[in-house]
């Protein structure tokens, strides 16, 4: 094909993860500068210069990172893919580099990776969880690409695996399954895909959801609402560490090892002298007095508080940082977790439609029996008293 | 230096943090040990980020938290406490009380009564005090 470039994965990769650190920045501190110059400005201190370019360069960011992130999953996959052990040469992948055809080969790969999804939750479910994080993920990075995203969901049976693989991960160890929303709604299947991603060891989707809000809401009350929280270890990949017992949800994870990434929280357990690992991108694991001295006390304390799992903490100075460890499932955030309420609600009101519905057909069927049957006495009827007066003539 | 400390009482709450190192590397004998002198029963715990430890509550509502020092990530080998490397096992023990005072007088029993364990030595004390709202 014409659009297609050689490329070194590695280097693409290190560039997908440099751009997304640039996005996360920008998004992070853009709005605030804008905002705090803005007004100054208006204060009537000193001169308004175009902050145009800046915006522009926040926005832009967005589909740069996801352009490159493509690339480097399409390079990753191009090695991985035997078929082109030909081609393979000097370490070179082979993959589209931009426009349409980087958008098809991209949601192609995931609707690909989607359908090996569904096999795998059925012998793997930890490693079918992460696979399908990472493919939310993407499709998350695209939310402003519909061409992406009809590619995507166009393609044969997406839609109907992404509602598959969440029934099957949604069927809990007692064999109760959750109501699926209807798969024809886009942001209705994202939501699945999202929250089909559950770590190992909550009874369904709505301990899950409840777990997250709480951390969510914690973070906030603790001065950073936005903080991503993303959970690692035995939880996500079935496997205990060190013992390398499996894990499951059975014999679930003793404790949740949860990578919280939030740049304002990384500085302050910087300047607070805690350790810190992974040359300077995230904190040593930290203990009750670490955590007290980032204001988290109460967050632990509060998730700590049952019987059930305990859960430890580490700062990560971005989501990358956590990617670069391993395999890890991004909790939904406060607006996730709204939505997909809104979105059960929405469900439970159209099953009793579709209930009320169904009830009105019946009743008018049964009405409807009752008539011709009737009818069918009547007719009888007439037809005895014919035949009495036939016989009485 | 010394801290100086906020005022306690009444719409606050103060966390004393107590921390104790011992030479021996054998964290379940260690906390064995402290289970024993401090009257509580440990119980083993696995997280991926801090690797085997031992957590137990007593009966004043403290908390005990054995885990070994020196442990391992993709880097390699680190302390938890680098500035106490001749503690292979830790100790953490903290409790939150209404005042300062009454924390201290908790964890101050605590520490007589871990007096006796073997090579457990006391390392430090950190405090906090927050108001609440």
């Amino acid at each position: 094909m014409d659009n297609e470039v050689g490329v070194d994965p590695e280097r693409v990769a290190q560039a997908a993860a440099a751009l997304e650190n640039l996005r996360d920045t920008l998004a992070a501190n853009v709005p605030v500068i804008v905002n705090t110059l803005n007004e100054y400005w208006s204060s009537g201190a000193g001169s308004p210069v175009d902050l145009g370019p800046l915006r522009r360069a926040e926005a832009r960011s967005v589909p740069d990172a996801a352009d490159m992130r493509a690339r480097a999953n399409l390079a990753a996959a191009f090695m991985a893919n035997p078929v082109n052990i030909d081609l393979v040469l000097g370490g070179v992948a082979w993959i589209p580099w931009s426009g349409p055809a980087l958008d098809q080969a991209d949601s192609q790969l995931d609707a690909q990776d989607l359908a090996s999804a569904v096999a795998l939750a059925r012998t793997d479910p930890a490693a079918a969880r992460a696979a399908i994080a990472a493919i939310a993920r993407d499709i998350t990075d695209h939310a402003g690409d519909p061409a992406f995203l009809h590619d995507f969901w166009s393609r044969p049976g997406t839609a109907a695996a992404a509602v598959s693989l969440a029934s099957v991960l949604r069927t809990t160890k007692n064999g109760k399954q959750i109501s699926q929303p209807a798969a024809s709604d886009h942001q209705n299947v994202l939501t699945i895909l999202a929250s089909a991603a559950i770590p190992i060891g909550f009874s369904g989707t709505r301990a899950y959801l409840q777990f997250a809000q709480q951390v969510n809401e914690g973070l906030a009350a603790a001065g950073y609402p936005n903080a991503t929280v993303a959970f690692r270890g035995s939880s996500v990949t079935g496997i205990r560490f060190r013992t390398g017992e499996t894990v499951t949800d059975d014999n679930p994870p003793g404790d949740y090892d949860l990578a919280i990434a939030d740049p304002d929280l990384f500085a302050q357990a910087k300047e607070l002298g805690l350790q810190l690992r992974g040359g300077g991108t995230r904190t040593a694991p930290l203990n009750a007095s670490d955590l007290d001295e980032l204001g988290l006390s109460d967050l632990a304390e509060e998730l700590n508080s049952g019987t059930g799992p305990k859960v430890s903490f580490m700062i990560y100075a971005d989501q990358n940082a956590i990617d670069a460890r391993g395999d890890n499932i991004v909790a939904p955030d406060s607006a996730a977790v709204t939505r997909y309420y809104d979105e059960q609600i929405q469900t439970a009101e159209t099953d009793r439609t579709a209930e009320q519905v169904q009830a009105a057909e019946q009743a008018e069927q049964q009405e409807q029996a009752e008539i011709a049957e009737e009818e069918a006495e009547a007719e009888a009827e007439a037809e005895a008293e014919a035949m009495a007066m036939e016989d009485d003539e | 230096m010394t801290p100086q400390l906020p005022q306690t009482g009444q719409g606050s709450v103060t966390r004393i943090y107590d921390f104790y190192g011992s030479p021996d590397a054998d964290t379940k004998r260690v906390s064995d040990l402290i289970a024993a002198g401090a009257g509580v029963t440990f119980e083993r715990r696995k997280s991926a980020d801090r690797g085997e430890y031992f957590l137990a509550h007593d009966p004043a509502g403290t908390e005990l938290v054995v885990e070994p020092n020196e442990i391992e990530d993709e880097d390699g080998k680190f302390f938890k406490q680098p500035d106490y490397a001749d503690s292979m096992t830790l100790l953490l023990a903290w409790h939150k009380a209404p005042s300062e005072a009454e924390a201290a007088a908790v964890l101050d029993r605590l520490r007589e009564r871990l007096g006796p364990v073997d090579e457990l030595a006391f390392l430090r004390r950190r405090r906090s005090t927050k108001r609440t709202t």
